[in-house]
C-alpha cells in the first residue's frame, strides 16, 4: 500500500524542521549559528559511507540509518547525553558539562529507558503519515541503531558520537581544557570498532599534535564535507532570502526525499546508489563557488527592475546554450570533485566519480529519480520561502519543475504542494 | 490497460540494447563465479545477504530493460504533413508572450530527457502541453502563476 501524496508532503514538511533546530550542545556553548540536526545527520551519513566502506558493512542499511537516526528529534527535540541530569543553576550546569556523564549504572539504565520511550513516541508521531511499509522500514532502522542490535546499528551509534566530537573540535579548537574533555571521555566510552578507534587516533595525532596518521585521508575528506554546513545555496542568496538554507541542509532533505520516495516508485531502484548520488551532488561546492543558472544574466542587469525581471522566471535559452552551459558546469564540478576525493582510497574515488557521471548523464532510472527529487525538494523549499515572504516569487521554480518532472510519484507530490500552498 | 510505450531515438535504443546485453553477461558471471557459499544459514552470512540483494537488483534491472525493449517506439522524423506540429523528437522555439524572451526545448521520451540540456520529457507538464501544437499556437503552462508561450518554430 502506497502513501498518499498529501501524507508524503506532511512528512517532508515535518522532517524539514530538522533544518532549523540547532544542536543543543553548541547552543549551550554559545556557538554562533551552530549546525542544525539535519546538518549533523548529513555528515554522519558521509561518515557511514566512507568509514563504513573500510569496515565492510552493509551500506544499504548503514546509509539510510545514518540519514534518519535523528528523525525522532522533530518532536522530541535534540536530547543530549546530559538529558535530565543538568542542574537549573547555570554555574553548576557548566561544571557538569565540563565532564562526561557520571552516574550509577542503575541511574544510567533508568535515564536510557526514559529517553528511549520519549524518542520512540516522538518517532511514531513523525512516521504516522507514512504507509505501514515505510513506517516499518524506518522504525526497524531506528531500533537497530538505538539498540545496537546489528553491526551497522552499533557503527552508526558510534559515528554519531565521533562526528559530534569532530564538530566540537572544529568549533572550539583542540583545546585541552574545554567542554571537549567531556566529549572525548564520552566518545572513548562508546567507540569500540577498530576502524573508528583508528580514526579517533588520527583526530588526536593530526588535530592536536599535527602528526601524520593512518586515516589522514579520511579525516581531511570528512572535514571538507563539513564545510557544506556553512555554505548557503546561491539560488536563495541572489533572491535575498533571510537565512538562506545551507548546502548540507539541502542535501539532507534531498537524500531523505529521494530515499523515501524510492519506496513509492513503480520500479525497483538501487536505493544505495540514489543516496550516494544525492550526497555527492553539491560536494564540489566545498571548494568551487556555486553558480546559479541566473548569474550570467544578472551580471548584465543594470537596474533592480531588470534583476526582478530576470529572477521572475526560469532560464530561457536555446537548446545549444543549455547544453554548453551544462557541459561546462559538469567539467568544472568533476575536476573539483576529483581534487576533494583524492585523499580517499581508489575504490571509493572510483565509486564517487561514477556516481557523479551517472547523475550528470541522467541516463539510468536512479539518475532520473535523483535529479527529479532534487528539483522537487527545491520546489518545496521555494514554497516554504514564499509562505514566509509574500515578495518571494514561486514562478521560476514551478516552471523548472514543470519541465523536469515526469515521474508520476513526483508529479502527484508537486500537485499536493500546489494545493497545500495555494493562496486563497 | 494500455501498456506504457518507451520513446527512444536510434541512439537511445542502441544504448539500451547494449546495456541489456551487458547486464545479461554480468548475470551469467555473477551466478557462476561470484556466488558465495550458502552452507551457512542466511541469518549468519552477511555476504550471502548482500549477494542475494545484488542479484535481486540485477534481475530487476534486466526485467526493466526487457520491458523497455518490448514496448519501444522509435522516434523518427515525422511524415511531411506532420512536421508543422510538435511530435516526439521536435525542437521547439517558444516565445514568452509577456516579454518576448525565447526558450527552446527538444521533446523526447522519459529515458532520454535531460532538462538541463533542454531535452524535456514528453511526460512532463511542459512536454505534455507541447505535443500536437503548431506554429503560432499558444502553450499554457498551468501553475500557481500561468506561463504563456507562443510556438515560434518547430524543427526536426
Amino acid at each position: 500500500m502506497k502513501t498518499e501524496a498529501n501524507d508524503l508532503l506532511s512528512f517532508f514538511l515535518s522532517s524539514s524542521l530538522l533544518k532549523s533546530i540547532p544542536r543543543t550542545g553548541w547552543v549551550w556553548e554559545g556557538i554562533e549559528n551552530p549546525e542544525t540536526i539535519a546538518e549533523h545527520c548529513f555528515r554522519v551519513t558521509f561518515f557511514a559511507w566512507v568509514l563504513g566502506a573500510k569496515a565492510n558493512l552493509q551500506q544499504s542499511r548503514l546509509l539510510p540509518m545514518a540519514l534518519t537516526h535523528e528523525l525522532c528529534e522533530i518532536h522530541a527535540g535534540d536530547m543530549t547525553p546530559y538529558f535530565d541530569i543538568l542542574p537549573e543553576d547555570e554555574e553548576e550546569k557548566q561544571k557538569v558539562l565540563q565532564r562526561w556523564v557520571r552516574l550509577s549504572q542503575k541511574k544510567k539504565e533508568i535515564l536510557s529507558r526514559k529517553k528511549f520511550d520519549l524518542e520512540k513516541k516522538a518517532l511514531d508521531r513523525v512516521l504516522d503519515p507514512l504507509s505501514p511499509l515505510l513506517q516499518e522500514r524506518l522504525l526497524s532502522l531506528w531500533m537497530e541503531y538505538e539498540k545496537g542490535s546489528s553491526l551497522e546499528g552499533k557503527f552508526v551509534k558510534q559515528i554519531d558520537r565521533v562526528e559530534a566530537l569532530l564538530q566540537g573540535i572544529e568549533y572550539l579548537g583542540p583545546k585541552p581544557d574545554s567542554i571537549l574533555v567531556g566529549w572525548w571521555e564520552g566518545t572513548e566510552e562508546i567507540v569500540d570498532h577498530p576502524i573508528l578507534r583508528a580514526f579517533l587516533k588520527t583526530i588526536e595525532h593530526r588535530l592536536y599534535e599535527n602528526k601524520a596518521s593512518d586515516m589522514d585521508g579520511e579525516l581531511a575528506f570528512l572535514m571538507e564535507v563539513g564545510k557544506l554546513k556553512r555554505r548557503p545555496r546561491r539560488g536563495w542568496v541572489i533572491r535575498d532570502v533571510q537565512n538562506p538554507e545551507t548546502m548540507a541542509n539541502h542535501t539532507f532533505s534531498h537524500a531523505l526525499m529521494a530515499w523515501i520516495l524510492s519506496w513509492e516508485a513503480e520500479i525497483v531502484l538501487n536505493r544505495d546508489r540514489i543516496l550516494k548520488m544525492c550526497l555527492l551532488r553539491l560536494l564540489c561546492h566545498s571548494r568551487l563557488e556555486e553558480e546559479s543558472p541566473f548569474d550570467n544574466l544578472l551580471r548584465k542587469a543594470k537596474t533592480q527592475e531588470e534583476r526582478r525581471h530576470i529572477l521572475g522566471k526560469w532560464i530561457r535559452s536555446s537548446s545549444r546554450e543549455k547544453r554548453v552551459r551544462n557541459e561546462k558546469r559538469y567539467l568544472e564540478e568533476e575536476k573539483t570533485l576529483r581534487q576533494i576525493i583524492a585523499p580517499l582510497d581508489s575504490l571509493l574515488q572510483e565509486e564517487m566519480l561514477s556516481c557523479k557521471k551517472e547523475y550528470g548523464e541522467n541516463k539510468t532510472s536512479e539518475a532520473r529519480f535523483t535529479n527529479q527529487a532534487y528539483v522537487l525538494e527545491i520546489l518545496l523549499r521555494a514554497f516554504q520561502y514564499a509562505e514566509e515572504d509574500t515578495n518571494f516569487d514561486i514562478k521560476p521554480w514551478w516552471e523548472w519543475a514543470s519541465e523536469s518532472i515526469d515521474n508520476s510519484v513526483f508529479a502527484k507530490l508537486m500537485n499536493a504542494m500546489d494545493k497545500r500552498f495555494a493562496k486563497t | 490497460m494500455e501498456e506504457k510505450k518507451y520513446y527512444l531515438t536510434k541512439e537511445g535504443l542502441d544504448r539500451v540494447q547494449k546495456e541489456h546485453n551487458d547486464l545479461l553477461a554480468f548475470r551469467k558471471k555473477k551466478t557462476m563465479d561470484d556466488a558465495p557459499s550458502i552452507l551457512q544459514s542466511e541469518d549468519v552470512n552477511p555476504e550471502y545477504l548482500v549477494y542475494q540483494e545484488d542479484l535481486h537488483l540485477l534481475e530487476a534491472k534486466i526485467a526493466e530493460h526487457e520491458n523497455i525493449l518490448k514496448h519501444v517506439e522509435l522516434i523518427s522524423k515525422p511524415a511531411k504533413g506532420k512536421r508543422l506540429e510538435v511530435c516526439m523528437g521536435a525542437t521547439v522555439e517558444l516565445v514568452d508572450e509577456s516579454d518576448k524572451s525565447v526558450n527552446e526545448y527538444t521533446v523526447l521520451g522519459t529515458l532520454e530527457a535531460n532538462p538541463m540540456e533542454g531535452k524535456i520529457s514528453s511526460e512532463s507538464p511542459v512536454g505534455k502541453q507541447l505535443l500536437g501544437k503548431k506554429i503560432g499556437e499558444i502553450v499554457v503552462i498551468n501553475s500557481p502563476i500561468e506561463v504563456k508561450y507562443r510556438v515560434q518554430n518547430i524543427r526536426y
